[in-house]
């Protein structure tokens, strides 16, 4: 990886390494992420865990960082990506508006799409997963990769045929996508995550009013959102892929 | 000259690189298309020439063009990836943009529905503003330079490229020299890009509206010497309102002409100006006119020309109508409509002669105007007494008047002594007089009276009467 430089540890994601680095040429900050096999993993999952970052690499949408460069060793894969700029949703929160809330939900429902139709599903959105660049632009933190990484020498490990949770693990996304969008909407402080609400109580359906919290939330807006996060749960599955909600969104919600 | 670059189709930079297709040779760098082998993905590559590397300092500029680049975060830029060296010779890459040049999709109407076509520029010039306040104009904005992925809207890396070119250099043919200037731009080529960008995106809103070149209307709306000749002969005819085209909406043909006059009087002066006009327009409100006359009937006007600078063909002028007094420290630009015509009762798009002369040089413009009917002013006093005592101080306030035109007014005002009804005061014809202080001397009911001028017409008359005791 050519002038690229690390230069101060940042986290660690357990295999996972992230530094801050220099990109002389660019003079610019990057980050840099070594992914290390610990003793006890087995070796032959480094071309599952190469073909993942090609995936990530290969995706064109706004909301994903960009992988700048890669290098592949036996037991090692480092890749660099460009740093986001600015602050992490959740610090963003509150000064986020609600025509504001309306575009990172398209566009963040568009990068999710583009994540799914790149067999790419993330089985729940987080918080941490987030950004907020430049206070305009939602960005998924190029961290998500490095958990996939992780994932991938679980799935070896443990022998899980992840073809069956697929399906399922797009309805989450669907639902925490809801929740996240629901959450901006109401101005709370702290992201709740699919798991906080007790999808089988349907008192907490009723708790989630969003309308009332934020009076340029219309009604309809909000049974929309109500339909998206409990897709997870209800019978009839209104949404189960991120085309229809974009569809939704574009023809009845914003229009 | 130009050297000859070790890059060929198909050879393969530092095992990671292979060249899929060379795009553009010149002095300073090649561009090719590359596939990077270890993901399997495309992007486009940047090689610096050897012939630019001699030149360090040369190169240290193009190095900081390329670094003011990377450093800002736009979705409308490809992202830059790898900076390398390959045979000790710097290259850096960035993004491929797999979308469509503009041109193609607007051409196929099912694309960017016509709808759409406002907030796809609004979004063209909120980049561009973005651009030029990190002081990058591009010199020439073409349908092939702006190109849409993924629902995003790019400019592509042959804009880019033709930036770095401009940002260093100008070749010198006498001396077959590319390096012969010193780096950057100066501030005057700097707002003369500004212009063509203006100029540019007119052209491209039209192109976009009405489906073809702007260029033929252009010369068909300032018509050709055999026209004008013609014409001279039938002078009314010059008088009929001019459409560039007729599938472009009156809204947008203001925001067309206004941006292919940049810097004219009436022509766009910055990007945010443009901005603001397609914001009303997405708001449901008519674009600003550009140079407007209300109601001068027959009258020639002068134009106060505020700018320093006449070398420039983006020079400012700012408008002064009517009877306003010209300062003498200004050039005077004198425009004369042409022989015996009058505006009267004829209101819409005209073309107006304009000869401008500042000190020996002198040209002839056509400067497009919007005459629009003029509305009468409307008076209000503020004041609110109704009595007062004899010797008291009274202040008599109209500034709260007004002009649809926000035309500079004058004041008439009037009190009506009540024992013969004869005017007694009379303060006017001044922009001052909106604000006067009187003083009763003698008792008795006073009617006072207020009405304002425009430069073209009264306002009605108002009153208020006070008591004083």
């Amino acid at each position: 990886m050519q002038n690229i430089f690390e230069k101060k540890l940042l986290k660690n994601i357990d295999r996972v390494t992230c530094y801050s680095a220099e990109q002389s040429g660019f003079k610019r900050e990057v980050l840099l992420y070594r992914f290390t096999l610990f003793y006890s993993d087995p070796s032959d999952v480094i071309p599952e865990c190469e073909n993942e970052i090609k995936k990530w690499a290969k995706l064109e949408h706004s909301t994903i960082i960009p992988i700048i460069d890669i290098t592949i060793e036996e037991k090692e894969i480092k890749f660099a990506t460009r740093k986001p700029e600015g602050n992490s949703v959740d610090s963003a929160k509150g000064d986020i508006s609600t025509i504001q809330t309306w575009s990172i939900a398209r566009s963040l429902a568009s990068g999710l799409l583009a994540l799914h139709q790149a067999g790419i599903f993330l089985g729940g959105i987080k918080e941490t997963h987030l950004f907020y660049e430049s206070e305009k632009w939602i960005r998924f933190s190029p961290d998500v990769l490095g958990e996939r990484l992780n994932r991938q020498v679980e799935i070896k490990k443990l022998n899980i045929n992840v073809a069956n949770r697929e399906k399922e693990e797009a309805i989450k996304d669907i639902s925490t996508w809801g929740c996240f969008i629901a959450c901006l909407l109401m101005g709370d402080q702290s992201f709740v995550p699919l798991k906080k609400i007790n999808l089988s109580n349907q008192k907490s359906q009723l708790d989630l009013e969003i309308a009332g919290r934020n009076p340029e939330v219309t009604k309809s807006q909000e049974e929309f959102l109500k339909s998206v996060i409990f897709s997870a749960t209800s019978q009839d599955k209104k949404f189960t892929n991120f085309e229809q909600i974009i569809d939704t969104l574009n023809k009845e919600i914003l229009s | 000259m130009v050297m000859k670059l070790a890059l060929e189709k198909n050879s393969v930079l530092n095992e990671k690189y292979r060249v899929v297709e060379i795009i553009e040779q010149n002095p300073f760098y090649t561009t090719a298309t590359v596939e990077h082998l270890l993901l399997n993905r495309y992007e486009i590559l940047y090689l610096i020439s050897k012939n630019l590397l001699e030149k360090k300092d040369i190169y240290e500029v193009f190095l900081r063009g390329v670094q003011k680049f990377v450093s800002l975060i736009s979705n409308s830029i490809p992202d830059f990836l790898s900076f390398g060296e390959y045979n000790e010779i710097p290259f850096f890459t960035h993004k491929y943009i797999a979308g469509k040049p503009i041109q193609e999709l607007l051409t196929q109407e099912t694309k960017i529905p016509r709808e759409e076509l406002l907030s796809f520029f609004i979004e063209l010039v909120s980049n561009l503003i973005f651009f030029q306040q990190n002081l990058i104009n591009w010199e020439y904005l073409t349908y092939n330079d702006v190109c849409f992925s993924k629902g995003n809207l790019f400019f592509s890396h042959i804009n880019f490229a033709r930036y770095l070119i401009n940002y260093r250099s100008q070749f010198n043919e006498e001396e077959n020299n590319w390096f012969d200037k010193s780096p950057g731009l100066s501030l005057q080529e700097y707002d003369f890009d500004l212009a063509k960008n203006l100029f540019h995106l007119g052209e491209l809103f039209y192109e976009a509206l009405a489906g073809k070149g702007l260029v033929p209307a252009i010369n068909k709306y300032k018509k050709s010497k055999e026209e004008r000749e013609k014409l001279k002969k039938k002078k009314r005819d010059l008088l009929s309102p001019l459409r560039l085209n007729e599938n472009i909406p009156e809204t947008f043909e203001i925001i067309i002409l206004k941006a292919i006059h940049p810097g004219s009087s009436g022509g766009y002066n910055n990007l945010n100006e443009l901005l603001e006009d397609l914001l009303r327009i997405e708001q449901g409100k008519s674009p600003k006119p550009f140079l407007e006359i209300a109601g001068a009937e027959g009258e020639s006007a002068l134009i106060s020309a505020s700018t320093p600078s006449d070398q420039q063909e983006g020079y400012t002028i700012a408008s002064i109508w009517g009877t306003q007094p010209v300062p003498e420290q200004e050039p005077v630009i004198r425009v004369r409509v042409r022989r015996g015509i009058s505006f009267k009762k004829m209101l819409g798009i005209f073309l107006i002669l304009c000869v401008v002369i500042i000190l020996t040089y002198a040209g002839k413009y056509y400067i497009p105007l919007l005459l629009k009917k003029n509305h009468p002013p409307v008076a209000l006093i503020s004041t609110n007494i109704t009595s007062c005592q004899t010797g008291e101080e009274v202040l008599l306030d109209g500034t709260k008047s007004n002009d649809p035109e926000n035309d500079l007014l004058d004041f008439y005002w009037e009190i009506v002594s009540p024992e013969t009804g004869q005017v007694i005061f009379s303060k006017n014809r001044t922009p001052e007089a909106g604000r006067t202080k009187v003083t009763f001397l003698t008792t008795g009911k006073y009617r006072i009276s207020l009405k304002v001028f425009d430069g073209k017409e009264f306002s009605q008359t108002i009153y208020i009467n006070v008591d004083v005791n």
